[in-house]
């Protein structure tokens, strides 16, 4: 687990304060100097930045040590020793590790990503990026970054059971020797490749720096797709098709005039003016004034409707916040009306018998349990959402 | 189903806010009768609402929650969650013999590295170096705090003024140990109950005579 970065060494310069480290590293630097000038401070802040830099760069491999000799030698851990195909790095048992959340979070992230691909276009265009996503994972150490480390459609055709490909899921352009042939695997997957860097979310995108027709996934495009895609949704669960509608043409498009968006969205001016007018209390559209004349006349300015995504992303994390309040409000409450029942399940005879309740007690610890389980999975919903707007 | 006309007990005053005879129902009472009862009111903060039901958990999401929830029985096991501790029995109970709480791992116990906590909380992890603790507290004298100061600087350089600090910010970082010390100290300053017996006429006095009961007490 310590090779695959999920847990992360601790050192004591982790419990003392990084502005103190820095502090240290800065005196340590200035002690070179007799006299200091604007720049030689500078100079100092700089050097000692990067030193700081360096030392936390050089905790990746600390705690572990590579083995000299025997790989069935005894301070291994027990979960290597069963595979077959141990590393030849051993954990240092007088170190103190701690879980990196990190790496978990990019788990998280790569498997909603995968799911999106898999609802936009298909199975199969889920598996292509998985396996792209595979390719890179021990590479990937910062969540912020824009791309993943890029593959060659080569590196794919090898990550993917060969079935998956031959199921005809996508079409492509006949050989023109032979009309008959089954698309060989190196094309099916170029072919999605292509469509996934097509597609309007912006999955994959080329890097061709190496000149090796490498490709790599678009994090930052699929941040700003995600989010729209979230936001969306809940816009048309909320306020209906037609004001959704009239979001997503404000979104596209940027600042417009009432008439021109009643003129996109279809729809009759009074009906338009409604929901625009919805939008604006719920804080989802704003409007800009750009007047005609110096006096500020309300007859004579234009009036453009907008979408500040970003204040909108802001209040959708907020509110999803209170929603998981709400739903940890319920839980409480529901166990709180029935705490007899739980005083009674942590007594020792009923754990070890559960005979010993009633009827009406294990209908009760049935209902129970399904409240609990519906309240956690959509608490567990709704944290998908605050991954995707918060940590993404 | 109580769940279907009003917006149901989810934004509502639920347990807290119910009405003087509401509060002798019991709640599975209230589950049947729905919550007109509650709610007979349409105001403005609890509107009719019609509030869609979640789609069933599926075959992922209920693994999820089972791991989630062993985690969560994990963290309540280990030492680190701390409770306070039950309030003392009243009565000797029945159930009390199977009410046994499971004695956890003490903190003390996990191996722990001292290079990991900050400086000032050295003496006070390791029981060796305890003594100096409490030396800058003890007397109000100022001449005897002066002696202590100097007889400390005599016995180890620099790292008396260390040990000064120390003893003088004993705050939010006692451990369980000297958790009792402390409080023991509280009790023993908030020993003025004169307020009480010389303020807090307790109605006694009023019949009898005036005079008497409230003469020389106040100060």
């Amino acid at each position: 687990m310590a090779a695959a970065g999920c847990i992360t060494a601790v050192l004591p310069e982790h419990s003392r304060s990084s502005t103190d480290r820095y502090l240290a590293a800065e005196e340590k630097e200035a002690e070179k100097y007799m006299i200091a000038t604007a720049k030689d401070l500078q100079a100092i802040k700089a050097a000692a930045h990067a030193q700081i830099e360096a030392e936390t760069s050089m905790q990746e491999g600390i705690g572990m040590k590579r083995k000299a000799e025997d790989l069935l030698g005894p301070a291994t851990k027990k979960h290597a020793r069963k595979d077959g195909d141990e590393p030849d790095i051993e954990v240092d048992p007088d170190v103190f590790f701690a879980i990196n959340y990190e790496k978990y979070t990019m788990m998280f992230r790569n498997n909603a990503i995968v799911d999106y691909a898999t609802e936009r276009i298909n199975h199969t265009a889920g598996q292509v990026v998985k396996a792209f996503l595979d390719h890179g994972k021990a590479k990937m150490k910062n969540l912020r970054e824009e791309d993943s480390p890029s593959a060659s459609p080569i590196h794919i055709v090898n990550m993917i059971p060969s079935e998956m490909l031959t199921q005809d899921d996508i079409v492509l352009q006949p050989d023109p020797l032979d009309p008959n042939k089954k698309p060989g695997l190196q094309e099916v997957v170029r072919a999605y490749i292509m469509l996934l860097k097509t597609d309007q979310a912006g999955f994959v995108k080329s890097k061709d720096e190496m000149g090796a027709n490498q490709f790599a996934i678009n994090f930052a495009k699929l941040r700003d797709s995600m989010k729209r895609r979230v936001f969306e949704g809940i816009i048309r669960e909320k306020y209906g098709v037609a004001t959704c509608r009239i979001a997503r043409i404000l979104i596209e498009k940027g600042k417009l005039d009432e008439s021109q968006v009643q003129k996109l969205a279809m729809l009759p001016p009074k009906e338009a003016r409604e929901k625009l007018a919805l939008l604006h209390t719920k804080g989802i559209v704003e409007i800009q004034e750009v007047p005609r004349s110096a006096d500020r006349a309300p007859a004579r300015t234009f009036f453009l409707w907008y979408v500040p995504l970003e204040k909108c992303y802001q209040e959708l994390l907020v509110d999803a916040y209170r929603v998981i309040l709400n739903l940890q409000q319920r839980k409480k409450e529901e166990l709180k009306i029935r705490s007899r029942l739980l005083d009674k399940l942590s007594r020792e005879d009923v754990i070890q018998n559960m005979d010993l309740l009633g009827e009406a007690d294990k209908a009760e610890l049935s209902q129970m349990q399904k409240v609990i389980q519906r309240l956690e999975t959509s608490k567990k919903r709704m944290d998908d959402i605050v991954m995707i707007f918060r940590d993404f | 189903m109580s769940r279907g006309g009003r917006g149901g007990f989810r934004g509502g005053g639920g347990g807290g806010a119910q009405s003087g005879a509401m509060q002798l129902v019991s709640f599975d009472l209230l589950k049947d009768l729905g919550s007109g009862s509650l709610f007979n009111v349409q105001t403005a903060l609890f509107p009719e609402m019609d509030v869609p039901m979640a789609r069933k958990p599926n075959n992922s999401e209920a693994t999820q929650w089972k791991h989630k929830d062993e985690c969560i029985q994990l963290i309540q096991a280990s030492p680190f969650y701390l409770v306070p501790p039950p309030p003392p029995p009243d009565i000797e109970r029945y159930s009390d013999r199977y009410k046994k709480r499971k004695t956890k791992q003490s903190l003390r116990e996990i191996r722990s590295d001292m290079d990991y906590f900050p400086e000032e909380l050295h003496s006070i992890l390791d029981p060796n170096k305890r003594k100096r603790r409490k030396m800058a507290n003890g007397s109000g004298d100022a001449y005897a705090q002066l002696q202590a100061l100097m007889e400390m600087e005599g016995k180890d350089g620099g790292e008396g003024k260390d040990d000064d600090e120390d003893g003088e910010k004993k705050e939010g970082d006692n451990p369980e140990e000297d958790y009792g010390d402390d409080y023991e100290d509280e009790e023993d300053l908030v020993d003025d109950n004169d307020y009480a017996q010389n303020y807090f006429d307790n109605g006694e006095g009023d019949d009898i005579d005036d005079d008497d009961g409230d003469g020389g007490d106040y100060f």
